[in-house]
């Protein structure tokens, strides 16, 4: 690590007016040929170039991206995180994902502001608790911490919640004390900062347009910035994934939409948990900066623009104001939304395809974030040894022709 | 008070004293006052604390824009982060300054300018990680979290608000100069049109300025007032004041938020705002500009104001902030300002220019120096200084000499920007203009239009041309406006976005955002580390993402990074604003739609019925359902429902079914698409009998399952589940419309058309024998799983033989305007037979005893019916049926999938719970393997113990063997694999 940060490196650059801080990566042109270019310069994608680099020891690797580091759904989410996952599947991945959250700061030295001050999913009718408390049992048995809270629990954790005098009334919750947040930039530049000291080329303003195969085999990109060649592609560009798939002619079963978001402005803190309903569709946890981070709904459609339908955000922010009644006080400061790509099961593809050396990382759909660190993991490993790791092999694209799919949007899952 | 006349105008009734209270102490200001305006009035400077420094902080503008005068209404529920600015007074307000403690004049939060060198951008990110990583959780993030936020959380409030949507022609937002003669021309045209702004006086730049003399010869304010008139009068034009359009959504959908309470307090139970949802085929943006301040050394200092503001103040509210103001311009902007004061006899203290004297406008020079006024040309202000207020400011002047003025304010003017926050959201493309140093629309991306300052268009001599052009779509007729100015006609300015301080110290300051406290100094690390792009600068250093979205000084941050970059401003990038426009109520937003609203209570036409007879309810979907019937207060749910499943078996039972989903399949060719959509085959059915059927998704998946009743090929009915019903009436849709087109069908849902009463138990043949005398209900004459139709008294019902129990049962469908009659008689007529009502959860169990599965508990969007044991219920012969390729993918057809089984405890007296998994081992070890989990469990009356339903791998071919069920406790129950079916398995009893 070259660069070393900690409160000493501050006060000695606060004598210096702070001006001779090193550049976070380079901006390198692109070179003629990578072994591996990642497309996509989102936390998914430059995860995976930092593991590839200092775990699997490649050290000539580009990613490119079309905008801004981060610039995706990375640097547009509600950053939750969680491993209370229904399936085994599911669980294993997102855990590992957990694990790697855990001492992430330390590992980059630089404060991606993980902070675990748990994860609540409501119940709100028979149903849901039935689904929710055997999500908790699944959890616990596959040794993952997982509580059901009673409604005064609940109440005692979340004291602004009005848990009783509402259209569907809070009955109980499952509590996973380990999930959190995370500041969802830092992690971008987290890892961009330890992979371009890694010798990682992260070249941004660089659009790939074509993925480029020859008789089955991967060739390069051609990008906005000409032709580059490479002997393996991992492609990570979340909802314009399945567009860059069809350039090499392969089809992938997503879909594109938008998922809105929005933030309140900034007030002492509130509330210290993070708190969804998938019943009502309301997602809230408090930014160390003070602002309530919401999360909203997907539109009903496919699209590929950053903006939702506002009605979306009216269904959110009615069941907000009816959950907790001082929101009634308190304004939107901003809305945004962000591109998904949704898998027929609500699980993601972290796998090889037919053309040999192209992979593909996608499908994360509304809630990936979570998943960088653990994700970027196992693709590096998939690139790297050309198979999935234990810990993805269940997450491959043949999934979708034998029918073995992880199911993550049945009757037990959540969104997020 | 620092007034200036204190005779009534429209603006401010001065003969109206208003008592206000602001951080306890008593102040009063007059109707029509902001708080600001009355605040300033009594010559308060200092409004809050900064968000991360805890610097003083005054009022910095007049209006939406402002980034520091942020104050706690604590008599409105204690509303935080309210712009003291546009927020007018009433009797009897409470206000409260934010972020400090233990006072405004005192706050030890202030303690962070001292340790600010410490805090660059972003300095949490690379900190606060040892010498634990629990610290991050238990001691730095609390802190941090603490010291964060603006306002206090506000009290419980409940919203009163509505929406209301309009359809119109053309919308004109903003109704000042630009947006007043727009509308004026449009009068009598074919469009309807909706004039919006934000204020409660319309007139813009003519109310807050002297910079126009005379329009068409009149006064600006008898212009204003007779131009009103005229579009209040006009049929075609409605004109919405107090109304700010905060979003510009796609296909020219504007939200705009009014304000039902201007100036007075917010009644609790009436409408305080009402949302816009407005519709329009074009949009006229005539929402003017914002004047952008300028970076130096203490740029913050309570004292330090905006020109244009100063100057709003003076003429809109009558309030002089300063008698003896200093004056610091780079642009045209701060001529009318000088006018202004001059003519009120408040000379400026000096007049400050970073142009040279031939590039400052004639006039503003010839006035400077006829009333004596120290003028510095090509000079800047290096500093301002003071304590808790400006005391004096540091001057270079063109010598290069320094010049120290002492002064209690500065008016202070950067430049100009076209408010071009709704045209960005509109997708609009914007253009850098080198002259007048700011981005410009450049091309609409949505059928918009924009007028004046908005477009960009900074002279007043070119307006007539600027809106004949751009309005002959709409055949208006020319206008010919006339303008009298007292300030020159045209936009002037010379670059200029930071001035750097005399001497450069680590704690040295000058801000680019304001509320965010974000200084050029962390502009100039952020470039240094290569946060280059502005989108990440933004992120880096928070610059921008205050409340105000920097709506002053986002423009200035491009100008500097620039100039670091050596760059042109349009290489560097341009901030997209994201909606809204400026903070938007949440109350607003969620109008009528919660709390009663918030999703339809559905109810079973018998409804009433239940309530009198004590009934519990539950929730499942929307519907209201009885849960339970308790006979008294002490009766618990598990006693209720032993005591009414006991009696179904023993004599009869009766369900209100009526939420169970019903939808009518008729036409041509609804036997072919019934076929296509269940699994089942139709196709040999009599009419007059019933089929259970499942429908699969393209996953082969069961989504739902029902009863489908044959009343002929071309017509049928079919029951879906409560829940499922819109579900799956959505997908016949879907498929009848997309897949199938050529199908001639059609279907609609009956739901609450008709109400269902399942009667099932021993006696239920005597039961409605009586009910129903002129039916033969013998098992010759009604089999089981036929139905038939009949009257009652008059009344059209159909009777159904089925069970979903076990016992032998009917199902009545009764018309729903019916039902009472026919329920009251079915429960008076059975009494003697011992018949009770039965809710849910009665239901639920009779069932699982019979191995009836409940779709959405017993299965999970994971199941194949082969997976529960219904093959039987395919029909394979069919060519073709929804999800039919799905089932012989090679996972779907794996033997060793998971199956529908039944649980017992091996242990009699255990309690198993749904959602405990099986698994092999008694001791359990983290992760362990788990083979499924139980989907229904209940007490069992029969049984006389514990028994479940269970989905577990490799199931059937389990059956007979033992395993464990785990506790939440991680302990385990031994139970034993068996059947899914505990009582009547030979079916006597259905047919009996
Ligand atoms: C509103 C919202 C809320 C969410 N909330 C949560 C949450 O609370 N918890 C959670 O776990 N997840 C959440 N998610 C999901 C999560 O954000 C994503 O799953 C995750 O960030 C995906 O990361 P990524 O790196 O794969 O994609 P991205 O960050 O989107 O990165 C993909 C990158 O690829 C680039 N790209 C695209 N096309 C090209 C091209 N042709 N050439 C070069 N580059 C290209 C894009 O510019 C982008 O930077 C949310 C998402 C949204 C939109």
């Amino acid at each position: 690590m070259k660069k070393k940060y900690s409160i000493f490196s501050i006060a000695k650059n606060a004598l210096k007016g702070h001006k001779d801080w090193p550049k976070m990566w380079r901006s390198p042109e692109p070179r003629e040929f990578y072994d591996v270019i990642i497309i996509g310069g989102g936390g998914h994608g430059l995860g995976t170039a930092y593991y590839l680099a200092k775990e699997h020891g490649l050290k000539n690797i580009a990613v490119i991206e079309k905008g801004w580091l981060g610039g995706g759904n990375t640097g547009r989410n509600t950053t939750i995180i969680r491993s209370n996952y229904l399936w085994d599947d599911s669980a294993h991945l997102y855990e590992h994902s957990l694990k790697l959250w855990e001492n992430l700061s330390t590992e980059l030295n630089y404060n991606v502001m993980f902070s675990q001050r748990g994860v609540m999913n409501l119940a709100h009718n028979e149903h849901d608790i039935k689904e929710i408390k055997r999500r908790v049992s699944a959890n616990n048995l596959n040794g993952i911490d997982s509580l059901w809270l009673s409604k005064e629990e609940i109440q005692k954790k979340v004291p602004i919640m009005n848990t009783d005098n509402l259209r569907y009334p809070v009955l109980g919750a499952s509590y996973q004390p380990r999930g959190g947040t995370a500041r969802h930039d830092a992690v971008a530049w987290g890892f961009a900062m330890r992979a371009d000291e890694m010798g990682v080329d992260i070249i941004q303003n660089c659009e790939a347009h074509q993925i480029k195969t020859k008789n089955g085999k991967i060739e390069g990109v051609e990008t906005s910035k000409g032709f580059i060649r490479a002997n393996k592609v991992g492609v990570v560009a979340s909802g314009h994934t399945g567009v860059l798939a069809e350039t090499a002619g392969i089809r992938l079963p997503l879909q594109s939409k938008p998922l809105q978001a929005l933030v309140s402005e900034p007030i002492k803190p509130i509330i210290d948990t993070v708190v969804m309903s998938s019943a009502v569709h309301a997602y809230v946890s408090q930014s160390d900066k003070g602002e309530l981070v919401i999360g909203a709904g997907t539109d009903s459609y496919n699209s590929f623009t950053q903006r939702g339908g506002f009605n979306i955000i009216e269904e959110t922010v009615r069941a907000m104001v009816e959950l907790y009644p001082v929101f009634g006080k308190m304004k939107m400061l901003r809305q945004w939304g962000g591109i998904v790509d949704i898998c027929p099961d609500a699980s993601p593809i972290i796998s090889k395809c037919d053309v040999e050396g192209l992979f593909f990382n996608c499908g994360w759909g509304t809630g990936g974030f979570k998943a960088t660190p653990g994700s970027a993991n196992v693709f590096a490993h998939t690139i790297a040894k050309n198979e999935a790791h234990q810990i993805n092999s269940a997450f491959n694209l043949d999934r979708f022709a034998s029918g073995k799919l992880v199911d993550e949007h049945g009757a037990a899952a959540v969104a997020h | 008070m620092s007034d200036l006349n204190l005779t009534d105008n429209k603006f401010i009734q001065f003969h109206q004293k208003i008592g206000f209270k602001f951080d306890g102490v008593k102040y009063y200001g007059y109707k029509g006052d902001t708080i600001a305006s009355a605040l300033l009035r009594n010559n308060l400077k200092l409004i809050g604390r900064s968000f991360k420094y805890h610097r003083p902080r005054g009022f910095y503008t007049c209006g939406i824009e402002e980034p520091n005068a942020l104050v706690q209404i604590i008599s409105e529920y204690s509303e935080p982060n309210t712009r003291a600015t546009i927020k007018k007074i009433y009797e009897g307000m409470e206000i409260e300054s934010q972020n400090r403690w233990p006072s405004l004049e005192t706050d030890i939060g202030s303690i962070n300018n001292i340790f600010s060198p410490v805090f660059p951008a972003g300095f949490y990110y690379k900190t606060f990680m040892g010498p634990h990583k629990n610290f991050w959780k238990k001691i730095y993030e609390p802190i941090i979290r603490k010291a964060a936020g603006l306002g206090k959380p506000p009290k419980e409030f409940k919203a009163v608000s509505t929406h209301l949507h309009h359809n119109v022609d053309i919308t004109i937002v903003g109704g000042g100069l630009n947006g007043l003669i727009a509308a004026k021309s449009l009068i009598d045209t074919k469009y309807s049109v909706l004039l919006i702004d934000f204020d409660d006086q319309l007139g813009g730049i003519l109310n807050n300025s002297n910079k126009v003399l005379s329009v068409n010869n009149q006064t600006p304010m008898d212009w204003i007032s007779e131009t009103v008139k005229e579009i209040e009068n006009s049929k075609n034009i409605k004109i919405l004041k107090n109304t700010l359009v905060t979003t510009y959504n796609y296909i020219n959908h504007l939200i705009a938020v009014e304000d039902k309470f201007v100036g007075s307090r917010p009644l609790k139970d009436k409408v305080n705002s009402t949302l816009h949802k407005i519709r329009t085929d074009q949009v006229i943006l005539c929402n003017g500009h914002i004047e952008r301040f300028l970076s130096f050394q203490n740029n913050d200092l309570p004292g330090i104001m905006l020109c244009s503001s100063f100057e709003k103040y003076m003429c809109r509210y009558g309030v002089i902030p300063s008698k003896e103001t200093v004056v610091f311009s780079n642009n045209s902007n701060s001529e009318s300002l000088v006018f202004s004061l001059i003519k009120k006899g408040f000379k400026p203290k000096a007049y400050i220019d970073s142009r040279s004297g031939e590039n400052i406008e004639p006039d503003l020079f010839d006035l400077i120096r006829k009333n004596d006024i120290p003028l510095y040309t090509n000079s800047q202000i290096k500093g301002a200084y003071g304590n808790k207020k400006l005391q004096k400011i540091l001057v270079e002047d063109s010598s290069g000499g320094v010049n120290e003025i002492k002064t209690d304010f500065l008016c202070l003017s950067g430049g100009i920007n076209p408010d071009v926050h709704l045209f960005t959201q509109s997708k609009g493309l914007l253009d850098w203009d080198e002259k007048d140093l700011t981005y410009k629309p450049a091309q609409a991306f949505q059928p918009t239009i924009t007028l004046g300052s908005a477009s960009g268009q900074f002279d007043f001599n070119a307006i007539n041309k600027e809106i004949n052009e751009k309005l002959v779509i709409f055949g208006i007729k020319p206008v010919q406006i006339k303008l009298e100015l007292n300030t020159s006609h045209k936009f002037k300015i010379e670059k200029l976005w930071e001035v750097l301080p005399q001497k450069q110290t680590i704690w040295s300051k000058s801000f680019i955002d304001l509320q965010n406290d974000v200084t050029t100094k962390d502009i100039r690390q952020a470039i240094s580390e290569g946060f280059d792009r502005i989108e990440h600068l933004k992120r880096y250093t928070t610059n921008s993402m205050g409340t105000d979205q920097g709506k002053i000084s986002s423009i200035n941050a491009l100008g500097i990074v620039s100039d670091l970059l050596d760059k042109k401003v349009n290489e560097v990038g341009t901030t997209i604003y994201r909606p809204p426009y400026a903070p938007l109520s949440f109350a607003a937003i969620a109008g009528r739609n919660s709390y009663e609203y918030y999703d339809p209570e559905r109810k079973s036409p018998i409804h009433n019925w239940h309530i009198t007879n004590g009934a519990v309810f539950e929730d499942v979907g929307q519907w209201k359902r009885p849960w339970y019937f308790p006979i008294n207060k002490d009766e618990t749910m598990d006693e209720a429902v032993q005591r009414e499943s006991k009696n179904v078996r023993e004599n009869a039972g009766v369900l209100d079914g009526s939420t169970l989903g019903k939808i009518e399949i008729k036409g041509k060719d609804a036997l072919a698409f019934m076929n296509l959509i269940y699994t089942n085959s139709f196709s040999k059915m009599k009419p007059g009998t019933s089929r259970y059927a499942l429908m699969l998704g393209e996953d082969g998946m069961v989504k739902d399952d029902g009863i489908i009743c044959k009343i002929s090929d071309e017509h049928f009915i079919a029951t879906t589940t409560t829940g499922g019903a819109a579900t799956v009436l959505g997908c016949m849709e879907e498929y009848a419309q997309t897949e199938w087109p050529n199908l001639n069908v059609y279907m609609n849902s009956i739901t609450e058309q008709y109400a269902t009463f399942n009667i099932s138990g021993p006696k239920t043949r005597n039961i409605i024998e009586k009910v129903f005398p002129e039916v033969n209900f013998s098992n010759e004459a009604f089999p089981f799983m036929t139905f038939q139709f009949h009257e009652y008294e008059d009344t059209p019902i159909r009777i159904l033989r089925a069970s979903f129990t076990g016992e032998m049962g009917y199902e009545i469908y009764v018309p729903s305007n019916q039902a009472v009659k026919i329920w009251e008689k079915i429960i008076s007529f059975g009494k003697e037979f011992g018949l009770m009502p039965y809710g849910t959860e009665t239901m639920h169990l009779l069932r699982a005893e019979k191995g009836y599965i409940i779709v959405g508990q017993d299965t999970d969007g994971s199941i194949t019916p082969l997976d529960l044991g219904l093959d039987w219920i395919i029909g394979k012969s069919k060519k073709d049926f929804l999800g039919k390729r799905s089932l012989i993918r090679s996972d779907t057809v794996r033997k060793d999938r998971k199956q529908l089984v039944g649980i017992l405890p091996t242990n009699k007296n255990e309690k198993l719970e749904e959602g405990q998994h099986i698994i092999l081992d008694k001791e359990i070890k983290t992760p362990t393997p788990m083979l499924g989990h139980i989907t229904s469990c209940y007490q069992s009356p029969t049984l006389g113990h514990n028994f479940a339903l269970a989905v577990i791998k490799n199931g059937q071919s389990l059956i007979g063997t033992k395993a464990f069920a785990s506790t939440p406790e991680l302990k385990t129950i031994e139970v034993e694999i068996v059947e899914p079916i505990f009582y009547d398995k030979e079916n006597t009893k259905l047919a009996s």
